[in-house]
């Protein structure tokens, strides 16, 4: 868009400098770096929360907290990490690299862009402040339901639940600007030649996660609001006495939560094919097969909402249904398998960083999915259901499968993004300590779940003291290794070894064909796509 | 060198030590409902062709991992950019397999399985209803030799077991005082629901749960076929308690089961009958009342845990008058509040009988630092007058 | 975009979507979110609707923002004796001449860290190219402006 001015002279030389250049910031660049940052930073709270869980869980009794500090600690730690950790990551890889790779000079809205960010910050505050009210003896600390908001126990909780509802209003908004963005720019600001069929995988990962996003957010925001209005207003969506429904909201929140998996999932399948071709020395393979199995899960995923809940009872057809639904999530998600083993197969594989960590998610990511394939069965998941096996299978899919992929994307995109090589012994240190420890802290939540351990609990039976003890050090090792990624993130923002264009010997893509890190606006001459 | 050796001596001693005293189990628990059996194969089955599909693919990896290496300078195959057929073939390769293994080779025994498990009522020999309340689960029997009988099941494991200040006994936060008796053999259908927040009611020996859901009725079905003692808990977070609500279920024959629920008829009968009671009787039944279903969030020293949970010592409901000049309680007196509850505390009506809320209501106005100078004993006889 | 001729510059915004293809899109997205609103106002969860209605009102306007700036452009001729700016924005068109031989060209920086490009004569001034060039494409421009003004003014 073009605007005329004329002007004299000076006036146009004042301009922002310090804190208020990145508050008033509509390059898409500082945004995305915003986001990075944000996320990072939102990673290493949840985790310290997490941390404190696992040293709660190390032995049996109470030793650290009660078990309501507790209850609010798992609940605030799932929504922190994928609200205001994974989901930002993945937007901040958005703002950075997608104008990149179309050939754009910025994103279609950069003021939106700006907003869509600094409304973050005071929500992830909104999440937290309850335990800081608690100590000066407001409220009774934060959120305590877990991340699900079940009622009736959300419309018994207190101030945090408030709190969470307005926080989880906000991240919503930040998250719809943020697809709406995105949306246009891949629609509109494409270079010329780019059709849509020869956008980077990742734009094709990003587009069907902004569609989903468009397409759930609402339900999210009517949910809590009706669970605010329950709350405060005497409605009675979900209360029985009063003709409502407390499943109801299960329906409500689950129709928004599944799709959730694969908004934070879909970017990392976007970029990693990008990081495998890349390592290969290969292109992809399969770039079709790949884009319409990315559709083919953003459809299913709204479709398969209750196997959530099959425990909270419903007819058997309808069981039936959101079984055999659920499983065939597994045949999209077994072409794309195959695409990215077939990119590695006969190609020339080196192992630097990001490529350890795309191999080491593929492996992880499969656990996730192949667990995932068994809860799927009705009968099966009475037992699964709400134990450890099911907070396993997860974090399997969240955390190597989300987490561990972005962290590829980090370690992919960290030279073009700042010029300078990270370090790469300790790269791969960083690798091998997080995948390791990941097992070491996961491995036997399956086997305690399956001995009949539930999930949320502050304390347990003498039965699984073992394993949860093995699993806790491994949770701490973990936590622990993550100081590497910051270290290493912070030393090659400061200066290292310089980078070139082209950084990876493989590397294919436009983003690739700029200076290292790229100057402000992006391209010289105007990119043609062959 | 020295270091390193040393380290790996206390490893090796720390998982030899956990090792010698483990538990360690890698599966479910042994199943003792043909529910929980059918669970146990289709789960073994399925982490069979799950764990078959990770072993080929993760091996064909790792052979493109050794062999496909930059450093020992294998060059790329030049894709020949593959024709769209040969391409959607290969593609289509692992759809299929997935599509058999989905729908048929896990589909179907899935499918029966679910028939199965929601068939509640076919062959079915006895009803009972649990109702599941912050922290405890209430069981009801409703029909047959036990028809009528009704009791809470409170966890039993002490305040100072879970502080570490005493030793954990065998049945650490799986031990109650009245655990539910079930005849072997006999098909029960379960009929389930809450009183406040969803809970689920859990034994992982019987392989079925289901959330209790308030104003709702739900359903599943055990049928135990190994007598003996068997534990589980609330699988569904419920508050602050979510922990400390464990299901402990008693399968004994037939024979006895028809001893049990006699004797407990009885029992509940003579428990029924209201007496004149002293002051210091109902002191001594208000205190173990008290302790087991108030303590949780009123406190042993009634301090409460306030905003959540209310002080009862020199709380103005618990020494203030309950009865009015006309003799009936007063709205929102302390008898009203225990009866019918108000927001987070729970109606007691259903739970606690005549006796016991007359004796735990004497103890609240006399103990805990509380000496109420109007109505400071209630006599069962005041309370039955009151539920009518 | 930016195209560059000898004596002509063009910027234009991209515009890689056409009005058609996001008339279809946008119709499927209210289709779809519409259902799921009415859906769930079926099963009584009518506060669905607000949100999503909402929620596709700011789709809407961001490809109705974006979509009126389509036909945008500003262009630079370098003609005789005169260097003309023709800038139109949402159909207006806006002529500027200044004296060929006198015309400035200079590189600011901008704005968080954009540059910013000038072109004037005298005191007045006229910025070309804000958001539709990067700094890449600005440095190009400034330095063929320069390189084709000190050419024909020789």
């Amino acid at each position: 868009m073009s605007t005329t001015t004329v002007a004299h002279h000076d006036e146009h030389q004042e301009h922002p400098t310090g804190i208020m250049r990145w508050l008033t910031t509509t390059n898409h660049k500082d945004i995305g770096t915003m986001y990075l940052t944000f996320s990072l930073v939102m990673f290493l709270v949840g985790g310290c929360m997490i941390l404190g869980i696992r040293a709660e869980l190390f032995k049996p009794g109470l030793q650290l907290m009660n078990p309501e500090f507790f209850n609010q600690l798992i609940g605030v730690h799932a929504l922190i990490m994928i609200f205001a950790a994974l989901m930002p990551a993945a937007t901040g890889f958005a703002n950075w690299m997608l104008p990149l790779q179309l050939g754009a000079p910025d994103m279609a809205l950069p003021r939106l862009n700006n907003w869509g960010f600094w409304i973050l910050p005071p929500s992830a505050v909104l999440l937290t402040l309850p335990f800081t009210l608690a100590l000066f003896g407001i409220g009774d600390g934060a959120l305590a339901t877990g991340w699900t908001f079940y009622p009736p126990l959300s419309i018994q909780g207190g101030l945090g639940v408030d709190f969470a509802i307005f926080a989880i209003h906000l991240l919503g908004i930040s998250s719809v600007l943020g697809s709406i963005n995105i949306i246009v720019t891949i629609f509109n600001m494409r270079a010329p030649g780019m059709t849509l069929m020869k956008m980077p995988l990742f734009a094709w990962g990003w587009l069907i996660t902004a569609f989903l996003l468009i397409a759930t957010i609402p339900v999210l925001a009517g949910a809590v609001t009706m669970l605010l209005t329950d709350r405060h207003f005497g409605t009675h969506f979900f209360n029985a006495a009063g003709g409502g429904d407390p499943i109801m909201f299960q329906h409500l929140f689950w129709f928004f939560g599944h799709p959730e998996v694969y908004i934070l999932l879909l970017p990392v399948w976007g970029f990693i094919p990008q990081i495998l071709q890349t390592f290969s020395r290969k292109p992809m393979y399969g770039y079709k097969a790949q884009v319409y199995s990315l559709w083919g899960i953003g459809a299913l995923s709204v479709v398969v909402w209750a196997h959530h809940f099959f425990a909270a009872g419903m007819p058997v057809p309808a069981l039936l249904y959101f079984m055999y639904s659920t499983m065939a999530i597994s045949l999209p998600l077994a072409v794309l398998f195959y695409c990215w083993i077939r990119t590695m197969w006969k190609g020339s594989m080196s192992f630097e960083t990001p490529m350890l960590f795309t191999v080491g998610w593929i492996i992880l990511f499969g656990i996730g999915g192949l667990t995932g394939l068994v809860l799927a069965d009705v009968a099966a998941d009475a037992q699964y259901h709400n134990s450890y096996f099911v907070v396993a299978h997860f974090h399997y899919t969240l955390f190597a499968g989300g987490i561990m992929g972005i962290m590829a994307g980090v370690y992919y995109w960290l030279p073009k993004m700042t010029g300078h090589m990270y370090n790469e012994k300790l790269g791969k240190l960083h690798f091998w300590l997080t995948a390791i420890s990941f097992n070491v802290t996961f491995i036997p939540q399956f086997f305690v779940g399956l001995a009949g351990m539930p999930r949320r609990i502050p304390d347990y039976a003498l039965q699984f003291a073992e394993f949860n003890m093995i699993s806790s050090i491994g949770a701490f090792v973990l936590g622990l290794s993550q100081l590497l990624l910051v270290y290493n993130i912070i030393s090659c923002v400061r200066g290292g070894q310089k980078a070139t264009d082209r950084v990876w010997e493989g590397a294919v893509g436009l983003e690739w064909t700029l200076p290292s890190p790229p100057p402000y606006h992006s391209f010289t001459e105007q990119p043609v796509v062959k | 060198m020295q270091g390193m050796k040393k380290l790996g001596a206390s490893a090796f001693a720390l998982f030899y030590s956990l090792s010698a005293r483990a538990d360690y189990t890698f599966n479910f628990p042994e199943p003792v409902t043909p529910m929980a059996l059918d669970t146990l194969h289709v789960h073994n089955k399925f982490m069979l062709i799950t764990a078959v599909i990770f072993v080929v693919v993760l091996a064909i990896m790792i052979y493109s991992i050794v062999k496909h290496r930059h450093d020992k300078g294998y060059k790329p195959v030049v894709d020949k950019a593959p024709s769209t057929a040969m391409e959607i073939f290969w593609t289509l390769v692992p759809f299929a397999i997935l599509l058999l293994i989905d729908f048929v080779i896990m589909g179907i025994p899935a499918y029966h399985s679910v028939v199965v498990m929601e068939d509640t009522r076919d062959q079915s020999t006895m009803v009972i209803k649990i109702t599941g309340s912050q922290w405890r689960w209430q069981y009801e029997y409703l029909d047959g030799d036990a028809k009528g009988i009704k009791f809470v099941s409170n966890l039993t494991t002490t305040n100072g077991q879970m502080h570490n200040e005493e030793d954990k006994g065998e049945h650490y936060l799986l031990e109650v005082d009245n655990p539910l008796v079930l005849p072997v053999g006999e098909k029960v259908r379960i009929l389930m629901t809450a009183a406040d927040v969803l809970h689920n009611w859990w034994v992982p020996q019987f392989g079925s749960a289901r959330v209790a859901v308030p104003g709702f009725i739900r359903e599943t079905w055990v049928q135990v076929e190994k007598p003996g003692v068997y534990r589980g808990q609330c699988k569904e977070l419920c508050g602050k308690g979510h922990g400390y609500m464990p299901v402990v279920v008693n399968a004994i024959s037939k024979e006895e089961f028809a001893e049990w629920a006699n004797k407990k008829q009885e029992e509940q009968k003579a428990a029924n009958d209201v007496k004149e009671m002293t002051k210091d009787e109902l002191l001594a039944q208000g205190k173990t009342v008290y302790e087991k279903n108030c303590a949780v969030c009123h406190q042993v020293t009634g301090a409460g845990l306030p905003p959540a949970f209310p002080a009862l010592t020199g709380s103005k409901i618990a020494t203030g008058p309950i009865f009015g000049a006309d003799g009936k309680y007063q709205k929102d007196s302390h008898l009203d509040r225990v009866l019918n509850g108000k927001g987070v505390m729970p109606a007691w009506k259903a739970t606690l009988n005549d006796t016991e809320i007359a004796a735990v209501m004497t103890y609240e106005r006399n103990a805990l630092g509380n000496a109420a100078s109007v109505d400071a004993v209630v006599q069962p006889a005041q309370v039955k007058a009151a539920r009518e | 975009m930016l195209s560059i001729c000898e004596t002509q510059c063009i910027a234009k915004p991209n515009a890689s979507a056409s009005v058609a293809s996001v008339c279809k899109l946008l119709l499927s997205l209210i289709v779809f979110s519409g259902l799921i609103a009415l859906g769930f106002m079926h099963i009584g969860a009518w506060m669905v609707f607000p949100f999503a209605g909402l929620e596709l009102v700011l789709v809407v306007l961001a490809f109705v923002v974006v979509l009126r700036h389509r036909d945008d452009y500003e262009k630079i001729t370098l003609a005789e004796d005169y260097v003309e700016i023709e800038q139109c924005v949402l159909g207006k068109v806006k002529h500027i001449r200044f004296q060929r031989y006198w015309t400035r060209v200079t590189l600011r920086e901008g704005e968080n860290g954009k540059t910013s490009l000038w072109l004037g004569s005298h005191n007045q001034e006229v910025e070309f190219g804000r958001d539709t060039m990067s700094n890449a494409q600005r440095d190009e421009l400034v330095s063929h402006l320069k390189r084709t003004l000190q050419k024909l003014n020789n």
